[in-house]
Protein backbone atom coordinates (compact mmCIF):
# COMPACT_ATOMS: atom_id res chain seq x y z
CA UNK A 1 0.00 0.00 0.00
CA UNK A 2 3.09 2.18 0.17
CA UNK A 3 2.98 5.14 -2.16
CA UNK A 4 6.10 5.17 -4.36
CA UNK A 5 6.97 8.77 -3.50
CA UNK A 6 6.82 8.11 0.21
CA UNK A 7 9.91 7.98 2.36
CA UNK A 8 8.01 7.02 5.53
CA UNK A 9 4.41 6.08 6.02
CA UNK A 10 3.13 5.99 9.59
CA UNK A 11 -0.39 5.83 11.04
CA UNK A 12 -0.29 9.64 11.35
CA UNK A 13 1.72 10.95 8.45
CA UNK A 14 3.19 10.47 5.02
CA UNK A 15 6.71 11.87 5.02
CA UNK A 16 8.36 12.88 1.77
CA UNK A 17 11.98 14.04 1.56
CA UNK A 18 12.79 16.67 -1.04
CA UNK A 19 16.04 18.41 -1.82
CA UNK A 20 15.34 20.45 -4.92
CA UNK A 21 15.75 24.26 -4.78
CA UNK A 22 12.10 24.91 -5.68
CA UNK A 23 9.70 22.24 -4.42
CA UNK A 24 6.43 22.26 -6.38
CA UNK A 25 3.11 20.49 -5.86
CA UNK A 26 4.03 17.65 -8.25
CA UNK A 27 1.58 15.04 -9.50
CA UNK A 28 2.99 12.51 -7.06
CA UNK A 29 2.66 14.93 -4.12
CA UNK A 30 -0.93 15.54 -5.30
CA UNK A 31 -1.46 11.78 -5.33
CA UNK A 32 0.12 11.59 -1.87
CA UNK A 33 -2.15 14.32 -0.56
CA UNK A 34 -5.18 12.46 -1.91
CA UNK A 35 -4.06 9.29 -0.11
CA UNK A 36 -3.47 11.33 3.05
CA UNK A 37 -6.93 12.86 3.07
CA UNK A 38 -8.53 9.46 2.41
CA UNK A 39 -6.61 7.88 5.26
CA UNK A 40 -6.64 10.90 7.64
CA UNK A 41 -2.89 11.33 7.55
CA UNK A 42 -0.88 14.51 7.38
CA UNK A 43 1.43 15.20 4.45
CA UNK A 44 4.85 16.25 5.75
CA UNK A 45 7.44 17.48 3.27
CA UNK A 46 11.02 17.58 4.61
CA UNK A 47 13.57 19.84 2.90
CA UNK A 48 16.93 21.47 3.64
CA UNK A 49 16.81 25.18 4.63
CA UNK A 50 17.93 26.23 1.14
CA UNK A 51 14.73 24.94 -0.48
CA UNK A 52 11.76 27.14 -1.29
CA UNK A 53 8.22 25.93 -1.88
CA UNK A 54 5.72 27.11 -4.47
CA UNK A 55 2.50 28.88 -3.59
CA UNK A 56 0.24 25.86 -4.39
CA UNK A 57 2.34 23.56 -2.20
CA UNK A 58 2.33 26.14 0.57
CA UNK A 59 -1.46 26.36 0.40
CA UNK A 60 -1.97 22.59 0.58
CA UNK A 61 0.50 22.09 3.44
CA UNK A 62 -1.73 24.03 5.83
CA UNK A 63 -4.08 21.07 6.39
CA UNK A 64 -4.30 19.17 9.71
CA UNK A 65 -0.98 17.45 10.59
CA UNK A 66 0.48 18.60 7.27
CA UNK A 67 3.72 20.53 7.52
CA UNK A 68 6.72 21.85 5.75
CA UNK A 69 9.58 20.44 7.85
CA UNK A 70 13.04 22.04 7.64
CA UNK A 71 16.02 19.91 8.58
CA UNK A 72 18.75 22.25 9.88
CA UNK A 73 21.49 22.32 12.50
CA UNK A 74 20.80 18.77 13.61
CA UNK A 75 17.14 19.51 14.33
CA UNK A 76 13.85 20.33 12.64
CA UNK A 77 11.53 23.31 12.43
CA UNK A 78 8.29 24.27 10.74
CA UNK A 79 9.13 26.21 7.57
CA UNK A 80 5.96 28.31 7.70
CA UNK A 81 5.84 29.15 11.43
CA UNK A 82 9.44 28.72 12.65
CA UNK A 83 8.37 26.49 15.55
CA UNK A 84 10.95 23.80 16.44
CA UNK A 85 9.70 20.30 15.70
CA UNK A 86 10.59 16.81 16.78
CA UNK A 87 9.82 13.33 15.45
CA UNK A 88 7.49 11.55 17.86
CA UNK A 89 7.83 8.18 16.17
CA UNK A 90 4.85 8.72 13.87
CA UNK A 91 4.99 12.34 12.75
CA UNK A 92 6.80 15.64 13.11
CA UNK A 93 5.18 17.50 16.01
CA UNK A 94 5.84 20.74 17.87
CA UNK A 95 8.74 20.34 20.29
CA UNK A 96 7.13 20.89 23.74
CA UNK A 97 10.50 21.89 25.25
CA UNK A 98 11.18 24.64 22.73
CA UNK A 99 10.95 28.21 24.03
CA UNK A 100 12.06 30.17 20.97
CA UNK A 101 11.73 30.15 17.21
CA UNK A 102 14.37 28.21 15.28
CA UNK A 103 17.43 30.40 14.63
CA UNK A 104 17.29 29.58 10.90
CA UNK A 105 13.77 30.99 10.77
CA UNK A 106 14.55 34.29 12.46
CA UNK A 107 17.81 34.97 10.57
CA UNK A 108 17.01 37.89 8.27
CA UNK A 109 17.27 37.11 4.55
CA UNK A 110 20.28 38.65 2.79
CA UNK A 111 18.56 39.47 -0.52
CA UNK A 112 15.98 42.28 -0.73
CA UNK A 113 12.42 41.13 -0.09
CA UNK A 114 9.67 41.95 -2.54
CA UNK A 115 5.94 41.98 -1.93
CA UNK A 116 3.11 39.56 -2.58
CA UNK A 117 -0.42 40.82 -3.18
CA UNK A 118 -3.00 38.13 -2.36
CA UNK A 119 -6.53 38.49 -3.69
CA UNK A 120 -9.09 35.90 -2.58
CA UNK A 121 -12.56 35.98 -4.08
CA UNK A 122 -15.66 33.94 -4.73
CA UNK A 123 -18.20 34.28 -7.52
CA UNK A 124 -21.38 32.31 -8.04
CA UNK A 125 -21.92 31.83 -11.74
CA UNK A 126 -25.13 32.31 -13.67
CA UNK A 127 -25.78 30.30 -16.85
CA UNK A 128 -24.48 33.37 -18.75
CA UNK A 129 -21.11 33.77 -17.02
CA UNK A 130 -18.07 31.67 -17.99
CA UNK A 131 -16.43 29.39 -15.42
CA UNK A 132 -12.85 30.59 -14.99
CA UNK A 133 -13.81 33.98 -16.37
CA UNK A 134 -13.54 35.73 -13.01
CA UNK A 135 -9.99 34.44 -12.45
CA UNK A 136 -9.10 35.54 -15.97
CA UNK A 137 -10.52 39.04 -15.52
CA UNK A 138 -8.78 39.56 -12.17
CA UNK A 139 -5.50 38.33 -13.62
CA UNK A 140 -5.81 40.71 -16.59
CA UNK A 141 -6.66 43.62 -14.30
CA UNK A 142 -3.60 43.03 -12.11
CA UNK A 143 -0.98 41.83 -14.63
CA UNK A 144 -2.27 43.07 -18.01
CA UNK A 145 -2.34 39.46 -19.23
CA UNK A 146 -4.66 36.47 -18.85
CA UNK A 147 -3.29 33.45 -16.96
CA UNK A 148 -0.92 31.38 -19.10
CA UNK A 149 -1.84 27.95 -17.84
CA UNK A 150 -3.77 25.69 -15.51
CA UNK A 151 -3.55 22.17 -14.16
CA UNK A 152 -4.26 19.92 -11.20
CA UNK A 153 -0.61 19.95 -10.03
CA UNK A 154 2.75 21.48 -10.95
CA UNK A 155 4.10 22.00 -13.54
CA UNK A 156 0.74 23.09 -14.92
CA UNK A 157 0.28 21.46 -18.30
CA UNK A 158 -2.67 23.13 -20.02
CA UNK A 159 -2.54 26.42 -21.90
CA UNK A 160 -5.18 28.76 -20.43
CA UNK A 161 -8.49 28.77 -22.33
CA UNK A 162 -11.63 29.61 -20.39
CA UNK A 163 -13.66 27.35 -22.71
CA UNK A 164 -11.56 24.35 -21.59
CA UNK A 165 -12.30 25.03 -17.91
CA UNK A 166 -16.04 25.13 -18.53
CA UNK A 167 -15.90 21.90 -20.52
CA UNK A 168 -13.74 20.18 -17.94
CA UNK A 169 -15.96 21.21 -15.02
CA UNK A 170 -19.15 20.32 -16.92
CA UNK A 171 -17.85 16.83 -17.65
CA UNK A 172 -16.90 16.03 -14.06
CA UNK A 173 -19.18 13.95 -11.91
CA UNK A 174 -17.34 14.87 -8.73
CA UNK A 175 -18.56 17.82 -6.71
CA UNK A 176 -15.42 19.94 -6.75
CA UNK A 177 -12.28 20.51 -8.81
CA UNK A 178 -9.11 22.06 -7.39
CA UNK A 179 -6.77 23.71 -9.87
CA UNK A 180 -3.51 25.58 -10.00
CA UNK A 181 -3.42 28.71 -12.16
CA UNK A 182 -0.19 30.40 -13.31
CA UNK A 183 0.67 33.44 -15.37
CA UNK A 184 3.36 35.91 -16.19
CA UNK A 185 5.91 33.50 -17.70
CA UNK A 186 8.58 34.86 -20.04
CA UNK A 187 9.07 38.21 -18.37
CA UNK A 188 5.48 39.06 -17.43
CA UNK A 189 4.50 39.89 -13.85
CA UNK A 190 4.42 36.60 -11.90
CA UNK A 191 1.06 35.32 -10.75
CA UNK A 192 0.29 31.94 -9.20
CA UNK A 193 -2.99 30.91 -7.70
CA UNK A 194 -5.43 28.19 -6.92
CA UNK A 195 -9.02 27.81 -7.94
CA UNK A 196 -11.74 25.64 -6.44
CA UNK A 197 -14.68 24.99 -8.73
CA UNK A 198 -17.71 23.50 -7.04
CA UNK A 199 -21.45 23.19 -7.32
CA UNK A 200 -23.24 25.19 -4.61
CA UNK A 201 -27.00 24.72 -4.70
CA UNK A 202 -27.83 25.36 -8.36
CA UNK A 203 -24.84 27.49 -9.20
CA UNK A 204 -21.23 26.78 -10.12
CA UNK A 205 -19.00 28.56 -7.64
CA UNK A 206 -15.49 29.76 -8.49
CA UNK A 207 -13.32 30.38 -5.41
CA UNK A 208 -9.98 31.85 -6.39
CA UNK A 209 -6.77 32.87 -4.63
CA UNK A 210 -4.36 34.78 -6.85
CA UNK A 211 -0.94 35.90 -5.59
CA UNK A 212 0.95 38.50 -7.60
CA UNK A 213 4.64 39.19 -7.07
CA UNK A 214 6.38 42.59 -6.98
CA UNK A 215 10.12 43.20 -6.76
CA UNK A 216 9.43 46.76 -5.64
CA UNK A 217 6.71 46.85 -2.96
CA UNK A 218 5.85 50.41 -4.06
CA UNK A 219 4.48 49.01 -7.34
CA UNK A 220 1.52 47.22 -5.73
CA UNK A 221 -1.69 48.74 -7.15
CA UNK A 222 -3.41 49.29 -3.81
CA UNK A 223 -5.28 52.45 -4.82
CA UNK A 224 -6.73 50.76 -7.93
CA UNK A 225 -8.17 47.73 -6.10
CA UNK A 226 -11.67 49.13 -5.41
CA UNK A 227 -12.10 49.92 -9.12
CA UNK A 228 -10.65 46.55 -10.21
CA UNK A 229 -12.94 44.63 -7.83
CA UNK A 230 -15.90 46.83 -8.81
CA UNK A 231 -15.31 45.90 -12.45
CA UNK A 232 -15.24 42.20 -11.47
CA UNK A 233 -18.54 42.60 -9.59
CA UNK A 234 -20.08 44.24 -12.66
CA UNK A 235 -19.29 41.18 -14.80
CA UNK A 236 -19.67 38.29 -12.34
CA UNK A 237 -21.96 37.67 -9.35
CA UNK A 238 -19.32 38.41 -6.71
CA UNK A 239 -19.87 37.04 -3.20
CA UNK A 240 -16.77 38.54 -1.59
CA UNK A 241 -13.20 39.60 -2.32
CA UNK A 242 -10.40 40.10 0.20
CA UNK A 243 -7.07 41.74 -0.56
CA UNK A 244 -3.95 41.64 1.58
CA UNK A 245 -0.27 42.39 1.15
CA UNK A 246 2.73 40.60 2.62
CA UNK A 247 6.49 40.84 2.29
CA UNK A 248 7.79 37.95 0.21
CA UNK A 249 9.68 36.80 -2.86
CA UNK A 250 8.57 38.39 -6.12
CA UNK A 251 8.82 34.95 -7.78
CA UNK A 252 6.09 33.76 -5.37
CA UNK A 253 8.13 31.01 -3.78
CA UNK A 254 8.35 30.87 0.02
CA UNK A 255 11.56 30.35 1.94
CA UNK A 256 11.67 28.90 5.49
CA UNK A 257 12.25 32.21 7.24
CA UNK A 258 10.39 35.14 8.69
CA UNK A 259 10.10 38.06 6.27
CA UNK A 260 7.41 40.11 8.01
CA UNK A 261 3.67 40.02 8.58
CA UNK A 262 0.79 40.27 6.14
CA UNK A 263 -1.63 43.18 6.53
CA UNK A 264 -5.11 43.68 5.09
CA UNK A 265 -6.00 46.16 2.36
CA UNK A 266 -9.74 45.71 2.15
CA UNK A 267 -12.75 43.48 1.78
CA UNK A 268 -15.52 43.69 -0.80
CA UNK A 269 -18.88 42.08 -0.10
CA UNK A 270 -22.06 42.00 -2.18
CA UNK A 271 -24.82 44.12 -0.69
CA UNK A 272 -25.04 47.67 0.57
CA UNK A 273 -24.40 47.54 4.34
CA UNK A 274 -22.68 50.81 5.33
CA UNK A 275 -20.07 49.18 7.61
CA UNK A 276 -19.29 49.35 11.33
CA UNK A 277 -18.07 52.56 13.04
CA UNK A 278 -14.47 53.21 12.07
CA UNK A 279 -14.57 51.20 8.85
CA UNK A 280 -15.56 53.25 5.84
CA UNK A 281 -17.69 51.52 3.23
CA UNK A 282 -17.69 52.60 -0.40
CA UNK A 283 -20.09 51.51 -3.14
CA UNK A 284 -18.34 49.84 -6.04
CA UNK A 285 -19.55 47.95 -9.11
CA UNK A 286 -22.82 48.81 -10.82
CA UNK A 287 -26.33 49.46 -9.53
CA UNK A 288 -27.55 46.02 -10.67
CA UNK A 289 -24.72 44.33 -8.73
CA UNK A 290 -24.51 46.34 -5.48
CA UNK A 291 -21.17 45.72 -3.80
CA UNK A 292 -19.46 47.46 -0.89
CA UNK A 293 -15.71 47.92 -0.52
CA UNK A 294 -14.49 48.29 3.06
CA UNK A 295 -11.04 49.79 3.25
CA UNK A 296 -8.99 48.19 6.05
CA UNK A 297 -5.51 49.63 5.58
CA UNK A 298 -2.53 50.06 3.32
CA UNK A 299 -1.37 46.43 3.43
CA UNK A 300 1.44 47.31 5.84
CA UNK A 301 -0.12 48.53 9.08
CA UNK A 302 -1.02 45.76 11.51
CA UNK A 303 -3.95 47.70 13.06
CA UNK A 304 -5.83 46.80 9.88
CA UNK A 305 -6.45 43.37 11.42
CA UNK A 306 -8.48 45.00 14.25
CA UNK A 307 -10.67 46.68 11.64
CA UNK A 308 -10.91 43.33 9.85
CA UNK A 309 -12.21 41.71 13.06
CA UNK A 310 -14.70 44.55 13.60
CA UNK A 311 -15.90 44.28 10.02
CA UNK A 312 -16.33 40.48 9.95
CA UNK A 313 -18.21 40.65 13.27
CA UNK A 314 -20.45 43.39 11.85
CA UNK A 315 -21.10 41.46 8.62
CA UNK A 316 -22.10 38.38 10.63
CA UNK A 317 -24.73 40.38 12.50
CA UNK A 318 -25.98 41.81 9.19
CA UNK A 319 -26.33 38.31 7.76
CA UNK A 320 -28.21 36.84 10.72
CA UNK B 1 18.10 11.58 1.09
CA UNK B 2 15.82 10.83 -1.82
CA UNK B 3 16.91 12.46 -5.00
CA UNK B 4 14.77 13.79 -7.82
CA UNK B 5 15.92 13.95 -11.39
CA UNK B 6 13.80 15.42 -14.15
CA UNK B 7 14.07 14.63 -17.83
CA UNK B 8 12.62 17.28 -20.13
CA UNK B 9 12.03 15.33 -23.31
CA UNK B 10 11.33 16.80 -26.73
CA UNK B 11 9.50 13.82 -28.25
CA UNK B 12 6.93 11.62 -26.55
CA UNK B 13 8.95 9.47 -24.12
CA UNK B 14 8.99 5.72 -24.60
CA UNK B 15 10.00 4.59 -21.13
CA UNK B 16 9.92 0.78 -21.60
CA UNK B 17 12.17 0.94 -24.69
CA UNK B 18 14.75 3.07 -22.88
CA UNK B 19 14.73 0.76 -19.84
CA UNK B 20 15.03 -2.31 -22.08
CA UNK B 21 18.04 -0.63 -23.68
CA UNK B 22 19.63 -0.12 -20.25
CA UNK B 23 19.07 -3.80 -19.46
CA UNK B 24 20.50 -4.83 -22.85
CA UNK B 25 23.63 -2.81 -22.06
CA UNK B 26 24.18 -4.67 -18.82
CA UNK B 27 22.14 -3.01 -16.06
CA UNK B 28 20.47 -5.55 -13.78
CA UNK B 29 16.98 -4.12 -13.52
CA UNK B 30 13.41 -5.32 -13.37
CA UNK B 31 10.65 -3.08 -14.62
CA UNK B 32 7.07 -3.10 -13.37
CA UNK B 33 4.18 -0.76 -14.27
CA UNK B 34 3.09 1.44 -11.34
CA UNK B 35 -0.20 3.02 -12.34
CA UNK B 36 -1.11 4.69 -15.61
CA UNK B 37 2.08 5.53 -17.50
CA UNK B 38 4.34 5.18 -14.43
CA UNK B 39 7.10 2.59 -13.97
CA UNK B 40 9.09 1.19 -11.06
CA UNK B 41 12.59 -0.24 -11.51
CA UNK B 42 13.84 -2.87 -9.05
CA UNK B 43 17.22 -4.45 -8.42
CA UNK B 44 17.64 -8.23 -8.87
CA UNK B 45 16.72 -8.74 -5.17
CA UNK B 46 13.38 -7.04 -5.74
CA UNK B 47 14.22 -3.81 -3.94
CA UNK B 48 12.69 -0.64 -5.39
CA UNK B 49 15.42 1.53 -6.95
CA UNK B 50 13.61 4.25 -8.82
CA UNK B 51 10.11 5.35 -9.66
CA UNK B 52 9.41 7.01 -12.96
CA UNK B 53 6.23 9.08 -13.01
CA UNK B 54 3.89 9.23 -15.99
CA UNK B 55 5.28 11.76 -18.50
CA UNK B 56 3.30 14.98 -18.71
CA UNK B 57 3.21 17.23 -21.75
CA UNK B 58 3.82 20.80 -20.55
CA UNK B 59 2.58 23.30 -23.10
CA UNK B 60 2.63 26.33 -20.83
CA UNK B 61 5.44 28.85 -21.37
CA UNK B 62 7.34 29.82 -18.24
CA UNK B 63 6.82 26.61 -16.24
CA UNK B 64 10.36 25.27 -16.78
CA UNK B 65 11.84 28.59 -15.68
CA UNK B 66 9.48 28.95 -12.71
CA UNK B 67 10.23 25.51 -11.29
CA UNK B 68 13.73 24.66 -12.57
CA UNK B 69 15.33 28.05 -13.24
CA UNK B 70 16.44 30.11 -16.23
CA UNK B 71 19.32 27.82 -17.16
CA UNK B 72 16.95 24.94 -17.94
CA UNK B 73 14.47 27.28 -19.62
CA UNK B 74 17.26 28.27 -22.01
CA UNK B 75 17.74 24.63 -23.04
CA UNK B 76 14.16 23.50 -23.63
CA UNK B 77 11.23 25.31 -25.23
CA UNK B 78 7.60 24.30 -24.66
CA UNK B 79 5.90 22.05 -25.45
CA UNK B 80 8.07 19.57 -23.57
CA UNK B 81 7.47 16.20 -21.94
CA UNK B 82 8.24 16.41 -18.21
CA UNK B 83 9.35 13.11 -16.63
CA UNK B 84 9.92 12.97 -12.86
CA UNK B 85 12.37 10.29 -11.72
CA UNK B 86 12.81 9.55 -8.01
CA UNK B 87 15.67 7.54 -6.59
CA UNK B 88 14.74 5.48 -3.53
CA UNK B 89 16.37 6.57 -0.25
CA UNK B 90 19.20 4.53 1.20
CA UNK B 91 20.02 2.74 -2.06
CA UNK B 92 23.45 3.81 -3.32
CA UNK B 93 22.79 2.45 -6.80
CA UNK B 94 19.48 4.26 -7.14
CA UNK B 95 20.85 7.74 -7.85
CA UNK B 96 23.16 6.44 -10.55
CA UNK B 97 20.36 4.44 -12.22
CA UNK B 98 17.99 7.42 -12.07
CA UNK B 99 20.55 9.70 -13.69
CA UNK B 100 21.41 7.05 -16.29
CA UNK B 101 17.75 6.60 -17.20
CA UNK B 102 17.20 10.36 -17.56
CA UNK B 103 20.34 10.79 -19.68
CA UNK B 104 19.43 7.85 -21.89
CA UNK B 105 15.89 9.03 -22.54
CA UNK B 106 17.16 12.50 -23.43
CA UNK B 107 19.86 10.94 -25.61
CA UNK B 108 17.28 9.03 -27.65
CA UNK B 109 14.35 11.43 -27.62
CA UNK B 110 15.95 14.87 -27.28
CA UNK B 111 15.81 17.39 -24.45
CA UNK B 112 17.76 18.06 -21.25
CA UNK B 113 18.26 16.59 -17.77
CA UNK B 114 17.80 18.48 -14.50
CA UNK B 115 19.93 18.96 -12.47
CA UNK B 116 22.43 19.64 -15.23
CA UNK B 117 25.71 17.69 -15.09
CA UNK B 118 28.34 19.38 -12.87
CA UNK B 119 30.39 20.78 -15.77
CA UNK B 120 27.30 22.73 -16.93
CA UNK B 121 26.36 24.07 -13.56
CA UNK B 122 29.02 26.81 -13.40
Amino acid sequence: MSHPATDALTPKAMVVLQDRPVVPFTTWLAEGLRLCSETRRGLQVVTPPESRITMPLRLVLTGPDSRWVIRADGGYYDGLTGVPLQWDGAAFVVDPEARAYAPGYTTPPTAPIGAQLTVTFRVRHTPETAIGGAAEQMCRSLTDMPPSGWGTSEPVTGVWRVEDLGEMFGSRVSAAVWLTVVGGGDGGRPVVGTMLLSQVDDAAEEAVTLVIGYTDPQETPIASLPAIIGALAAEFPLVSCFAQLSPGNADLTTGPRWVGPAAPIGLAVSGSAPGPPGVAGQRIGEARSPTMWYSLGDGRRQDGWQRYQQLTGYLRTQAS
Amino acid sequence: MTSDIIALVRNEPDIPTVVEGMIAFGESLRMRPAGPGAMHLYDPDGRLLISIEAPELVRVPGEVERLLGPQMAGKVRPPTWWVEVRAAPGMPEARRIARKFAEDIVHWQGGAVWPPPPEDAL
